[in-house]
């Protein structure tokens, strides 16, 4: 007995010196370094630090620090070069680039032209890569000498420098003699930052690259730490324990903009939220049951269109954060229809097109959402049902996790749903999401309501093969212009990205929603 | 027996939660990439042939790798594995060491200030939401008085909040039964027999009534240890902890089967053990219990 009073009381007096102790540490003053280090919170950790292994935003937020690209995107997704300086097309399926000379990775291995193919290769073919999509447009890759790459594609590629974008640059010889599961912990890249440390689910460690071929970055260090919950990453900012975060929840913004050091800094993002229908069944739709499909006629869209107070729901469900959509892509992205207009908020004219469908009393159906994909995304579903009801609709929201949700759609199990997507190749985007669905030709994969009409298909399979700019947007904007008439979608808003930084950290928000360390700028 | 039980449910489980596909491919991949996928993950054979690869692996102490990270699952559970332990043995020690005395001087006098001081506290651990709890403790000690850091882990100043955070639905827990295990005790005709001896209080409190008030106490803090690790789930979440809890958060909403699985037999692993040890700790408290 007295052995255990004897252990309560020693680990009580352990416990309060622990508090002690942690209390005096956490009280030092710990701003004696001169290297300036940062550190970004991002909602998760890296997945992998092998760049061809996993498409998601924080993980090649990650990696892009490792990793050089041939040619890159700016703030603005405009194309940049970056280990390609230029290139040309010597006939349209035949693309010639200049890589630049001397670059080497961070164990010494030198980039060329053989290396770059390597990587195109690796992209194309490994069972695991996640960049299968964009690598297939490059049917031949070929080193002519050591700066000069050739690539082929099977026909006119338009997007060809898009795809380029998405493929990081590893060293041949490291990841053959490591293999993959090392080099998917211990990365080797030519970027702007070496890899140090990955404590799992802690932190991500990385130093800037001396030798890097843009010049050594401003800032010396970079932590990435994951913190899940939007309520303490927001917290860790306001306590200097990080100096930028990612995702800030719209509740939490007025706390940091209450601390004189700190800002928000907001940016729009290519993902647009939006609703879509069954288009395709002109009976027993199965969100609506036995008889006539409503979603089918395009006065009922058009009427559902009508019936939505879009601005409404941003402010009340979003908390004014993002703004309207007006078509599947968003403004700065090559190929968005500035023409394209929303439908005004009109529910007499709602009801008037109801009643010309044969709907004069409304009918029920139900509404499909995710609850877990996008923000709000269970309280948009049912705001959107709400003011539906406003019209005679009865809808009944049904908001279900992703892991059920995108099966569903995809098995088309859905008359009515709400989901989003984000483009930065309108091309691709128009070939997955509004072209008839056809698994043969591998073409509408995202589109679930079935939307097909002709000649938007012939607009969006022309312009997939047009290498002239002008030529090809005009084709787009066309496709796009014919399908919204037809309702094929009712965009709702386009996504905001919220940041939070300290203010002697400087640096312009990214439309692809990357946090790029060597893009920031110091003040002291 | 118990392994094999809990394998086999969570397996079950998981394969009607989802399409662990649909998440794991890219939206731009092609029907073919995805089917291509579904057959290196094995996905396309039926759930018993899943099942049975599986257990013929489980065997050799090949759990399966992870969908999503690439690795092998177990590797994944186990490397942390010693955060959470870290945080629950913290948390549990915490809260034995604040509930005992608590409940003693709680139980001395029935109705004094420290009675009613200790009841009152214990309705509020027990009451309120955990979640709540968390984000308040962060935003009182980290956001307002700057005491310790709101998240991570490293020195021991990040421990604090985290542990306290979960330990003090335990400290609620524990508080009352000690005290009515005491009040009980202190009623008995032993208690007065020594009174009447002239037995020092303090003595009686600690060395005879006490005594008798463990074996409960031992039980309950050996079944805790299991919802400690479910407990942790939600802490690790909110103070960004690295521990096991938030891999499995994560490996279940990404519907990651391996990892789901190879997380349950280690809880499980664990829940025996300490059951195990349980047992050996009544023969320490009472000496009626032997060991057969």
């Amino acid at each position: 007995m007295s052995r255990l009073v004897h252990f309560a009381v020693s680990l009580g007096l352990r416990l309060a010196s622990i508090t002690a102790l942690a209390l005096g540490v956490f009280l030092k003053d710990a701003s004696a370094a001169a290297p300036v280090t940062i550190t970004i919170a991002n909602q998760g950790d890296a997945a992998t630090l092998d760049g061809h292994m996993r498409n998601e935003t924080t993980t090649q937020m990650i990696q892009l620090h490792i990793y050089d690209r041939l040619v890159v995107f700016d703030a603005d997704v405009k194309l940049r070069p970056a280990l390609a300086t230029s290139w040309t097309r010597k006939d349209p399926t035949t693309w010639v680039f200049t890589l630049r000379s001397g670059v080497r990775f961070h164990n010494g291995e030198p980039f060329d032209a053989a290396v770059a193919a390597w990587n195109l290769k690796r992209a194309k073919t490994h069972p695991n890569s996640q960049f299968k999509a964009y690598a297939n447009l490059v049917a031949e890759a070929r080193a002519v000498d050591p700066t000069t790459l050739e690539l082929k594609t099977a026909g006119p590629a338009p997007d060809l420098l898009t795809n380029l974008v998405q493929i990081m640059m590893l060293p041949p010889k490291y990841v053959e003699e490591k293999g993959d599961a090392y080099v998917a912990r211990n990365p080797v890249g030519t970027g702007p930052y070496r890899f140090v440390e990955w404590v799992k689910d802690d932190r991500i460690v990385l130093e800037a690259n001396p030798d890097y071929w843009g010049g050594k970055p401003a800032i010396d260090r970079v932590i990435f730490r994951p913190i899940p919950e939007d309520a303490t990453r927001a917290a860790a900012l306001v306590t200097g324990e990080v100096d930028v975060v990612w995702g800030v929840a719209v509740q939490d913004v007025p706390r940091i903009e209450a601390q004189p050091d700190l800002r928000i800094l907001r940016s729009p993002t290519q993902r647009v939220i939006y609703l879509s229908f069954d288009m395709h069944r002109k009976t027993d739709s199965p969100g609506v049951g036995p008889g006539p499909n409503p979603f089918a006629d395009v006065r009922v869209r058009r009427a559902i269109y009508h019936a939505l107070d879009i601005g409404g729901i941003i402010k009340a469900v979003m908390g004014g954060s993002g703004a309207q959509a007006t078509q599947f892509v968003t403004p700065p992205i090559f190929g968005y229809n500035p023409n394209v207009k929303p439908l005004p908020h009109d529910p007499a004219r709602a009801r008037a097109l109801l009643a010309e469908a044969g709907y004069p009393n409304g009918f029920a159906a139900r509404l499909d959402c995710p609850n877990d994909r996008y923000v709000n995304d269970a309280a948009l579903c049912e705001a959107v049902a709400g003011q539906l009801t406003k019209v005679g609709l009865r809808i009944t929201p049904n908001a279900v996790p992703k892991a059920v949700f995108f099966p569903q759609i995809d098995r088309f199990e859905t008359s009515f749903y709400l989901a989003g997507w984000g483009t930065l190749d309108t091309g691709a985007t128009l070939s997955a999401v509004v072209q008839t669905n056809d698994p043969a030709k591998g073409t509408g994969r995202i589109n679930r309501g079935r939307y097909s009409n002709a000649e938007v298909d012939a607009l969006i399979e022309r312009g997939r093969k047009t290498l002239d700019d002008k030529e090809r947007e005009a084709l787009y904007r066309s496709a796009v212009e014919l399908a919204m008439s037809e309702v094929a979608w009712v965009p709702l808003h386009q996504q905001e990205m919220i940041l939070g930084a300290k203010k002697r950290f400087s640096f312009k928000p990214r439309f692809d929603e990357y946090i790029f360390a060597h893009e920031i700028r110091v003040a002291n | 027996m118990a392994l094999l039980a809990a394998s086999a449910v969570v397996f079950l489980l998981l394969r009607l939660a989802g399409d662990p596909l649909e998440l794991l491919v890219p939206p731009d991949a092609s029907a073919a990439d995805v089917e291509a996928m579904r057959r290196t993950l094995g996905l396309d054979r039926s759930w018993l042939e899943q099942y049975g690869a599986f257990l013929a692996a489980a065997l050799r102490g090949d759990l399966g790798t992870s969908f999503y990270h690439g690795v092998p699952a177990l590797g994944l559970v186990l490397e942390r594995l010693p955060a959470t332990l870290e945080l629950i043995l913290a948390a549990m020690a915490f809260s034995l060491v604040v509930a005992i005395p608590a409940g003693v001087v709680a139980a001395r006098r029935p109705g004094s200030l420290a009675d009613r001081l200790a009841r009152g506290v214990s309705l509020l651990g027990i009451s309120a939401p955990p979640f709540w709890i968390a984000i308040m403790l962060i935003l009182v000690f980290a956001v307002e008085l700057r005491w310790l850091p709101s998240s991570g882990r490293g020195s021991l100043d990040h421990l604090v909040l985290p542990a306290f955070s979960l330990a003090l639905y335990r400290v609620a827990l524990f508080t009352r039964l000690v005290r009515a295990g005491m009040v009980e005790a202190l009623s008995q005709d032993y208690v007065r027999t020594a009174r009447a001896k002239g037995v020092s209080e303090r003595r009686l409190l600690y060395r005879h009534a006490l005594k008798n008030t463990l074996i409960p106490v031992v039980t309950l803090a050996g079944l805790q240890m299991g919802s400690l690790f479910a407990g942790a789930i939600v802490t690790e979440r909110i103070f960004a902890w690295p521990g096991m809890g938030r891999l499995i958060l994560d490996a279940i909403t990404k519907l990651d089967y391996p990892v789901v699985v190879a997380w349950a037999l280690v809880v499980a692993a664990g829940f025996v053990t300490v059951n195990l040890i349980v047992d050996c700790l009544y023969s320490l408290v009472d000496p009626r219990v032997r060991l057969g």
